[in-house]
């Protein structure tokens, strides 16, 4: 097997944000990393730090509030929290680029769709292309997500849902990134398109070997489209593995069951979906050891005091103490 | 084979681009009033460019003893003043005068004030806060008195006019793009544009202006014609445009004691100005409105 080149690595990162009332403990100390050609997954409810880890790789946190604490985001080997503004806004749009949740609002309403392709490839046009070449190319862009390509002197209230997130990821595709972050790309939309949009993703990225973050709640998404997931919960990744090791695995976070647990199923006759009991905690004031401690149906006094056990198979990791048991049991 | 596809290519993107202009012109052709301002714009327009041609500067400024205060008539059409000079020249040549402190205070006043307020607004912190304390410092002195003061510091001149009315309004138009900045910096696509990793500049001229300009640009075509007054009044302290040199606001003001017995003095200058601030606003209606994609139909 060809060993593959890793490409991003997050190391120790942890993020918070700090207003004059509290301090906002969004990411703490997470560790995950992701190959060439390879998509990952971060899973988990609202507030539980998917979206901040997206900004900071990209260190796009709001100036005022979001802090990197510590930790290490690397790109190909090189640490992207010590590159200054300017090396930084190189490396936006051109390596690493975004596709923003809502697609009604993420392009500008006063420039035609053209224009805003265009842009990017403009910023990033270090080889000095022509306006002519530039331009072929966003045609080649509009053909590439399936959009005619006539229709880029539009604005982008002339386009549906659906279309506009294409527009959006072929602005994120225009200086062929090597990495593709998409933060909750299909929860705008409808589920037909979610679908459509799913699949021109996965298209593009078999075509142009780009490596993806996908951040998403939809656990289905995760099952179409990922090699990796990490789930996350209050910052913290409570597990993580191959998307085999997820969906087929034995062992799990107590979490990650709830998750499940809380999909519809079509083959079983179920009267009620069962959620996870309690509230996310406040990232303002998390609890000691485990986080999920006082959710968890398998909480014990231990959990309460330290930090849980990592539980260690292969790529498969899952922060809990009901495997430290089996461990000491072996 | 290619280069004629890429011929071809090329001259279809030239056809559309050609076409957005003919879209917005469609649209603006759809609002009658606005076309009416338009037509009512060039035509004073065109009376400004063409006075020399129309009536020589000399009638305009020429006293004649024995035709003083005159009403409207053939030989004159507007009347005389006070000084017997026609009314109809006067009015014809101050529109040059007029105009340029019109929409000159009201171009620079908008440039400048809309660049800061839009850097003032999309930057925030420490910039910002300086800024707006210095603008509202300027903005506590009434604005009259501030060009006056001015002026009186520069010395009187038609350009010592020009710059203390642009200084005096540009405290307003920073304050309005401002607050229309700030609503758009918080949009999804500006964070996108970060994204891609556009400079800041391009941001504010690309991004936030173009989405921010729609109050400014009311509010400057309305602010032409009270700038036309404004400069009158500072004219009429003997601190703006120079006699017999005529401007309209300045006319007005000269006529201004013999308005009971001869009401035409007054209302030819005052018609004058309103023309002008109402081919503007109906124009800055219908422009503001061609030019918004949100509302193309």
């Amino acid at each position: 097997m060809e060993e593959k080149k890793t490409l991003l690595e997050i190391k120790d990162l942890e993020v918070i944000y700090q207003t004059d009332e509290a301090t906002v403990h969004a990411v703490n100390r997470i560790n995950f990393s992701l190959n060439e050609k390879e998509t990952i997954g971060l899973v988990g409810e609202t507030g539980a730090g998917k979206t901040t880890t997206a900004l900071t790789v990209l260190r796009l946190l709001p100036e005022r509030t979001g802090r990197i604490k510590g930790g290490q985001v690397l790109f190909r080997g090189e640490n992207l929290l010590d590159k200054s503004v300017a090396e930084m806004r190189r490396v936006r749009g051109a390596e690493i680029s975004i596709i923003f949740q809502d697609p009604m609002t993420a392009l500008n309403p006063a420039l035609t769709v053209g224009d805003q392709v265009l842009e990017s490839l403009e910023i990033h046009n270090t080889a000095g292309k022509s306006r002519q070449e530039l331009n072929a190319r966003v045609d080649e862009l509009f053909n590439l997500v399936g959009i005619p390509a006539e229709r880029k002197t539009e604005y982008p209230h002339q386009f549906s849902g659906g279309m506009k997130q294409r527009i959006v990821i072929a602005i994120a595709l225009a200086c062929a990134p090597q990495l593709l972050i998409a933060d909750e790309p299909t929860t705008a939309l409808d589920v037909t398109i979610q679908a459509q949009v799913l699949k021109l993703m996965e298209n593009l990225k078999e075509e142009l070997g780009t490596s993806m973050i996908i951040i998403t709640h939809d656990l289905g998404v995760v099952a179409e489209t990922c090699d990796k997931v990490a789930i996350m919960y209050a910052g913290e990744i409570v597990e993580t593995g191959t998307a085999e090791d997820i969906f087929n695995g034995k062992e799990h976070h107590p979490y990650t069951v709830g998750l499940f647990n809380a999909i519809p199923n079509l083959d079983e006759k179920e009267e009620r979906l069962r959620p996870i009991d309690g509230l996310m905690p406040d990232p303002a004031n998390l609890p000691k050891g485990c986080k999920f401690g006082p959710r968890c149906p398998h909480f014990t006094e231990a959990c309460g005091i330290e930090m849980p056990y990592i539980y260690k198979e292969k790529e498969h990791r899952i922060m809990c103490n009901l495997f430290k048991k089996e461990a000491a049991d072996e | 084979m290619s280069k004629d596809k890429e011929i071809v290519k090329a001259e279809q993107s030239k056809v559309k681009k050609k076409s957005r202009a003919q879209e917005t012109w469609r649209r603006f052709k759809k609002n009658k009033l606005a076309v009416f301002g338009m037509i009512l714009f060039f035509i004073i327009l065109l009376v400004t460019i063409l006075a020399d041609v129309i009536v020589s500067y000399d009638v305009s400024v020429t006293q004649v003893a024995s035709e003083r205060l005159q009403g409207p008539s053939a030989s004159h059409w507007f009347g005389t003043d006070n000084y017997g000079r026609d009314l109809f020249a006067r009015i014809v040549h101050g529109a040059r005068n007029s105009l340029l402190v019109g929409f000159g205070s009201v171009i620079i006043g908008v440039t400048i004030g809309g660049l800061l307020g839009a850097v003032c607004g999309y930057l925030g912190g420490r910039f910002d806060a300086i800024v707006m304390r210095i603008l509202d410092s300027i903005m506590c002195i009434p604005s009259a008195m501030l060009a006056l003061a001015i002026v009186a510091a520069l010395g009187t001149s038609l350009w010592n006019v020009l710059m203390a009315m642009t200084i005096s309004s540009v405290p307003r138009y920073c304050r309005i793009i401002r607050s229309s900045v700030l609503g758009v910096t918080g949009q999804t696509y500006i964070e996108a544009a970060h994204s891609c990793g556009t400079p800041d500049f391009q941001i504010i001229l690309k991004h936030v202006l173009p989405n921010a300009i729609g109050p400014i640009i009311v509010e400057s075509t309305m602010a032409v014609g009270s700038a036309i007054i404004s400069a009158a009044g500072i004219s009429f302290v003997g601190m703006g445009i120079q006699p017999p040199a005529p401007e309209w606001g300045a006319m007005l003001n000269e006529a201004k004691t013999y308005m009971t017995m001869y009401p035409y003095m007054v209302l030819f200058p005052g018609l004058a100005i309103g023309f002008t601030a109402l081919s503007m606003n109906l124009m800055g209606d219908g422009l503001r409105d061609a030019l918004d994609p949100k509302l193309k139909n």
